[in-house]
């Protein structure tokens, strides 16, 4: 996103290219997040369920698969939520919070 | 750089830091989801369902993982300042 941020460059865009910009950024966080979460969910899930690899997938570790896709899913949403209180809360314990961030 | 005869551009600019701060979040959400599925469910075998022990758990470390970050941001505040004398 470098190139986006000289001022000079986004003044000369048109409102239909700002429309543009905003959803090239809107779809490039869309992808980075999926592929993020997949990710995430091969290394978690395939950890916890491939222990003894046979000649092919086993219905055991299909359902642990699907198990664990499911619980990671509503775990990210639980830690979503969490978080999205803890910023609110902090935001009106401390007007002036600035974006902090964890790393 | 002035910004009061453009609206427009303001609109805009404001729209891509909304943008911006929401994917800050998102990725926020995967780091902690990734830290805490380790130390809420660890090394056992994915449960049928997210019971209140596991729920809690993931809460709990979400604001403690949060809580320890600013800690260390302090402390690492603190030694710099020692070191600045």
């Amino acid at each position: 996103m470098e190139e986006l941020m000289d001022i000079e460059s986004l003044k000369k865009l048109t409102p239909a290219q700002q429309e543009q910009v905003i959803a090239g950024v809107k779809q490039q966080a869309a992808i980075a997040n999926a592929q993020n979460l997949i990710t995430d969910l091969s290394e978690k899930c395939t950890q916890k369920c491939i222990t003894s690899p046979g000649s092919s997938l086993s219905n055991s570790e299909r359902q642990c698969l699907q198990r664990c896709m499911d619980r990671f899913m509503e775990s990210w949403n639980l830690v979503s939520q969490t978080l999205q209180k803890r910023l609110q809360d902090e935001a009106s314990a401390m007007p002036n919070f600035g974006q902090g961030g964890f790393s | 750089f002035k910004m009061e005869g453009d609206p427009q551009l303001a609109r805009f600019l404001q729209a891509l830091q909304t943008e911006t701060q929401r994917q800050k979040f998102t990725e926020q959400v995967h780091t902690l989801t990734s830290r805490c599925w380790e130390v809420c469910i660890g090394d056992s075998r994915p449960p049928s369902k997210l019971d209140g022990k596991t729920s809690t758990c993931m809460q709990n470390c979400v604001n403690r993982m949060i809580d320890a970050s600013n800690f260390m941001v302090e402390h690492l505040q603190k030694m710099e300042k020692g070191l600045g004398q």
